[in-house]
């Protein structure tokens, strides 16, 4: 009995073993991508051993990363967001939400006021269109990147051209992609892009493309680019624990530090750690929590109720609109689609749901094309149901479902916002059915679809535009024109003032852009909604000046 | 596994739509998504298709991941030992605590303790993960700051609440099974002999656990395999970098490869502790034996 006994005990004993051998010795960090360096290309062969070697140290140990903002210095910020950058490359990582650290590293040659986002030099100290096709930039003096080599108009014309070539402009630049260029430096600060034919807003389009090192890319190669960016920003890289964290440090050498307001910002934070933290409740809890100094892009119910006084609500660019299959027997009606803009309470929307005034245009104000004079459709729905029944009167398939779609979770709240719209449109006599569509699904299905789109789709489309480059025009080529692969309306002469507009820079570009823009307005291909607002959860003891572009830089906190 | 490699992984791997569609940005001409649909090798019929996932399988990495250009399993490879550590501390908290809690209660039937014990492990297998860790999180990281949000790292503070929360199921499913299985040792005619004779209670206990731990040895290697593989949502909460979160950011990213890589592995962790539980029943029970 005795031994039988002893044999018993050592089996559970064997269990809690297997929990012992798994649970004993906690394991260092998962060693991702971003840390790989088994091949040594990552971190080794530094022509700058001194320097490049530690900045370029390996994440080993997430307890250095997870450093909080309790432990932290006073001049070192912990921000947590969202999404994990897909690459750190200059021209993928450049967007709104996967650039947040990179555009802290590398600058562009062309900057945006704070207040007003108006596009002003930041490396470019000056720029001019010599001719239809060239435009040329006068470069900033004196400038070294993070790894010692120099910054002008040669490494400038590199990065441009690595950037929007035709390898790598399948990233976001894609949406932002104007004539072939190729950029050729003139002399040492003095560089031309030569174009294909005119771009107007070339130099607009450059403040998306952050200028990165050449010798860094020539002898480090492309896997060391993607992973450890070098720049000229007021930050350098440190390391990058993918899907965790990512850490920075300030760049002593920053030239802004000497002229502040050509920098566009002063950079006092001394170390920046970025988490990765992809559950909402999970960034809200590490602001209340004293984790973090910034939780970035909330969602607006959790940051204004969980957070309070700590919740940021800053500039934004987002306009939830509504994209109609004017194609479809019911909807090609333009009576159904005015009923359907005034049966919508973008007041009781932006109130209740997502926080935002009600949008005009799919642009947002001072954006080149933004046209005041557009009315934004007033909450009518006793108009909406005459215009029904006249629909109707007319033989219009008014018995029709009309079929809501959204992306599933798109922006946080759209679910509810497209039921809030289903229940408006049904109350003015409306048939409409509402579906969450998988991301994958949604996408092949809004983007350029098989042309041409089955009329009896009849799909109704809640979506979010960001026009980053605050210019009609390229929301005119990609959403609108007849050509254009998320349009589902054609109007020849929307085409026409805005192909016109396209070659055209200044007054001339916007009045044209404004006409266009009341074209689209009268046949509503578009229904805009609210101008959706941005909300970050933001610690006491972290001052922030945001910014019209909605950009995150460093360079507008201190502690 | 065959099965698994064949039907669940190349299936429903290519049910979670076009990954091309998700990685080239909205304004991407179809010409642009054909081309780099093309060059991940994503098009052709049904079978090319399935030809070329054989390929990745028998090359052992299971092709790079499209999310982050490495092979995949090295990436599933890399978060497996911090599943494990979550995984081993959960099972260190639930078995124990879970063996006690239902020994306990069977010890003294229909007592308040046996009444708690039942409540208490019903509320852990009806609690909801995500709930339940979110209100830890509330409760000691935000209330009392004892612990961290979330994130991974060395001590205690950020691995006691994904485990807890992890364990609640755990718990309440052992407690209950250990119960049963002890009364029914407890009313066996070795025990009432035992007693009878006069042997003292504590011993009478261990020859009892002793007998009613098969049951709860093939329910704890069912248990650690549900907290091995059915982590995502506690290490998305938590942020934890383990195998489950990184299986749900591959499904976000549409990473085929990286999807396979993982379900694979998975595949493989459940098969092996079946195993280990299979092997351990010839130590409780010599009667058992696999020739």
């Amino acid at each position: 009995m005795r031994a039988r006994s002893r044999n018993g005990t050592r089996s559970v004993g064997a269990v809690a073993a297997l929990a012992l051998l798994a649970g004993a010795c906690a394991p260092d960090a998962p060693d991702d991508a971003g840390a790989d360096d088994d091949d040594g290309d990552v971190v080794a062969d530094a022509e700058d051993p001194d320097d490049a070697d530690d900045d370029t140290e390996e994440p080993d140990e997430v307890d250095d990363a997870e450093e909080t903002a309790e432990a932290a210095g006073d001049d070192e910020i912990v921000v947590v967001t969202a999404e994990d950058p897909p690459t750190l490359e200059a021209p993928y990582g450049y967007s709104a939400t996967t650039g947040v650290v990179l555009r802290n590293i590398q600058e562009p040659l062309v900057g945006r006021d704070r207040e007003s986002g108006e596009f002003v030099g930041l490396l470019a100290t000056d720029w001019e269109a010599v001719d239809d096709t060239t435009w040329r930039f006068e470069l900033r003096e004196g400038i070294d990147f993070h790894d010692g080599s120099p910054f002008n108009a040669e490494a400038a014309a590199h990065a441009l051209n690595i950037s929007w070539s035709e390898d790598f402009v399948d990233g976001p630049l894609l949406g932002f992609k104007g004539p072939d260029f190729e950029a050729v430096a003139v002399d040492e600060y003095t560089l031309d892009v030569e174009l294909e034919s005119p771009d107007p807003i070339l130099p607009n389009r450059l403040w998306m493309s952050p200028i990165f090192s050449q010798e860094h890319f020539e002898q480090e190669g492309e896997d060391a680019w993607r992973e450890e960016p070098i720049g000229t920003g007021p930050y350098e890289f440190v390391s990058w624990d993918r899907g965790q964290s990512i850490e920075i440090e300030l760049n002593d050498d920053w030239w802004g530090h000497d002229d502040p307001e050509a920098a566009g910002g002063e950079a006092t934070i001394e170390r920046a750690t970025y988490l990765i933290r992809g559950d909402q409740q999970s960034r809200v809890a590490a602001v209340q929590a004293g984790e973090a100094h910034l939780a970035e892009r909330l969602p607006a119910d959790q940051c204004l109720n969980d957070l309070g006084d700590a919740c940021l609500d800053a500039p934004n660019i987002d306009i939830a609109h509504i994209r109609i299959d004017t194609m479809n027997p019911l909807l090609s009606d333009i009576r159904i689609r005015e009923a359907m803009a005034v049966a919508i309470d973008r007041e009781a929307i932006g109130d209740e749901l997502l926080p935002g005034p009600p949008a005009r245009m799919l642009v947002p104000d001072g954006a080149t094309g933004y046209n005041e004079d557009i009315p934004i459709f007033d909450f009518d729905p006793d108009r909406a149901r005459e215009l029904v029944e006249e629909a109707e009167a007319d033989g219009a398939p008014v018995d029709q479902t009309i079929n809501l779609r959204v992306e599933r979770e798109k922006f946080p709240g759209i679910n509810e916002v497209a039921q809030a719209i289903q229940a408006m449109w049904q109350d003015v006599g409306l048939t409409v059915d509402f579906e969450v569509v998988d991301s994958a699904l949604f996408l092949e299905e809004l983007i350029d679809p098989p042309r041409p789109i089955d009329e009896d789709r009849g799909w109704v489309v809640l979506h979010q535009h960001s026009n980053r480059l605050a210019d009609f025009h390229g929301t005119a080529t990609s959403w609108y024109q007849c050509e254009a692969p998320i349009s589902t309306w054609c109007d020849e002469e929307f085409d026409a003032l805005t192909d016109e507009a396209g070659g055209l820079t200044g007054d001339e570009r916007h009045e044209l852009l404004a006409e266009a823009a009341m074209v689209a307005h009268e046949d509503i291909p578009f229904i805009p909604v609210v101008e959706m607002g941005l909300f970050h959860g933001v610690s006491d003891d972290l001052d922030w000046e945001t910014r019209a572009d909605t950009n995150v830089y460093l360079k507008d906190m201190s502690l | 596994m065959l099965a698994v490699v064949l039907v669940v992984i190349f299936v429903i791997s290519n049910l979670i739509g076009d990954p091309v569609a998700l990685m080239l940005p909205t304004e991407a001409t179809a010409a642009q998504r054909e081309e780099l649909a093309e060059s991940l090798g994503l098009t052709g019929s049904w079978w090319d298709r399935l030809g070329a996932y054989l390929e990745r399988v028998a090359s052992g990495t299971f092709g790079q991941s499209l999310w982050q250009d490495v092979p995949a399993m090295q990436l599933v490879l890399g978060r497996l030992p911090v599943t494990f550590y979550l995984a081993g501390v959960a099972f260190l908290i639930s078995v124990p605590t879970a063996v006690l809690m239902g020994s306990i209660a069977a010890f003294k039937p229909r007592s308040l303790i046996d009444r708690f014990v039942n409540v208490s492990s019903l509320g852990g297998v009806s609690t909801v993960d995500f709930w339940a860790g979110l209100m830890l999180i509330m409760i000691f990281s935000v209330g009392l700051g004892w612990t961290r949000t979330g994130g991974f790292g060395p001590g205690l503070a950020y691995v006691i609440l994904p485990a807890l929360t992890l364990s609640f199921r755990a718990i309440g499913r052992i407690a209950q099974l250990t119960r049963s299985a002890m009364l029914d040792e407890y009313s066996k005619p070795y025990v009432r002999m035992a007693r009878a004779k006069g042997m003292p209670e504590h011993r009478i206990f261990f020859h009892a656990l002793k007998n009613a731990a098969i049951p709860v040895v093939t329910l704890s290697g069912d248990e650690f395999n549900h907290l091995l593989n059915g982590a995502i949502v506690v290490e998305v909460v938590f942020a934890w970098p383990g195998i489950g979160l990184l299986l749900l950011q591959a499904i976000e990213r549409r990473d085929l490869f990286l999807i396979e890589a993982t379900i694979a592995v998975i595949a493989v962790l459940a098969i092996v502790v079946n195993l280990i539980v299979d092997l351990l029943y010839t130590s409780l029970n010599p009667k058992i034996s696999y020739r």
